[in-house]
């Protein structure tokens, strides 16, 4: 079964962050979008309480509010892209070893190869 | 004043006969030996022909960005991506044309056709996509042309399903904003027999 719901998320990182807050439901199966909803997909064994809880979950949710986890990935990407941001201009031969670890993890996120908590993931997941 | 008021006049006088160009199609009959009268023939020519050359079509142009988290097939949008066509065969020609974006690496989107509501397809569908790339950048151009047939005559309502293996997959149409500001995509059902 699906709810639409009248919600603006304005960006990606919203839409995500909300599908993570409602994961905490088990009878949430995912949620679709488009400009001014939202659009809600439950087991269609919810009960109208269970209904009722993710809809007004879902007009609660802060669209301006980082989750706990994107937070995180968004100050580790910022320190990488600090240390990395000295390197520009820099001839290879004369970067440092801090400048070239940072490079070499922007390189890694680009490829996703990086966790949220800033871990290298399985090698299966993007090699 | 009154060139416009002819001009109306005829604008009017014309709309019957565009609708005549609707026709719908009827199964042809054998003929014995028998006279054809005017009505016969008009109906088994002249309205054949003009189903054949304008055959039931429906076309939507989406004008949105959409995302989805589901991981089993649901509407990418229930007004947005459905066409509602009179069969009076049972083959259609489907074509659906998009761009994609996923949030994560690896990450597959999956689509498929719905009538009347009910998926057409089990499994994982008609077609699987994996754009893998960078979440802000990457953004890949999707064409897919399908010829359903087992449909019902009568009037239907067809419509694009997708899902994804996880995180968030997102459909940029016209009017969306961003990269997808320009891009027109369509999604169409015409009649083939």
């Amino acid at each position: 079964m699906q709810i639409k719901i009248e919600k603006n998320l304005p960006s990606l990182t919203a839409v995500e962050g909300l599908d993570e807050t409602l994961r905490a439901f088990a009878f949430f199966r995912g949620l679709s979008t488009r400009p001014g909803f939202v659009i809600v997909h439950l087991d269609d064994t919810a009960t109208p309480t269970e209904q009722a809880q993710i809809e007004s979950a879902v007009r609660s949710f802060d669209a301006a509010q980082l989750t706990a986890r994107q937070q995180q990935r968004v100050q580790n990407l910022a320190n990488i892209r600090a240390v990395a941001q000295s390197a520009v201009g820099v001839a290879l031969v004369d970067l440092t070893a801090a400048q070239v670890r940072s490079l070499l993890a922007c390189l890694l996120y680009k490829n996703h190869a990086v966790s949220d908590d800033g871990k290298i993931r399985t090698l299966a997941d993007w090699l | 004043m009154s060139r416009l008021f002819s001009l109306a006049l005829r604008l009017v006088l014309m709309i019957p006969i565009f609708r005549l160009i609707t026709s719908a199609w009827t199964s042809p009959t054998t003929w014995t030996a028998t006279l054809v009268t005017v009505a016969q023939f008009n109906q088994q020519i002249r309205d054949n022909l003009l189903a054949l050359k304008s055959p039931p079509v429906a076309i939507a142009m989406p004008n949105d960005i959409y995302t989805t988290s589901s991981t089993s097939f649901v509407d990418i949008d229930t007004d947005d991506f459905s066409c509602s066509v009179t069969f009076a065969g049972s083959v259609a020609l489907i074509w659906f044309v998009c761009t994609l974006q996923h949030s994560d690496t690896g990450g597959i989107i999956n689509f498929n056709i719905s009538v009347d509501d009910v998926n057409q397809y089990g499994d994982d569908g008609i077609a699987c996509i994996r754009p893998m790339d960078f979440t802000t950048s990457h953004r890949m151009p999707v064409t897919i042309i399908h010829r359903l047939s087992g449909i019902t005559p009568g009037t239907r309502n067809i419509r694009m399903k997708w899902k994804t293996s996880g995180a968030t997959a997102t459909l940029h149409a016209h009017g969306g904003g961003g990269n997808g500001a320009n891009i027109y995509s369509q999604f169409g059902v015409v009649e083939l027999t």
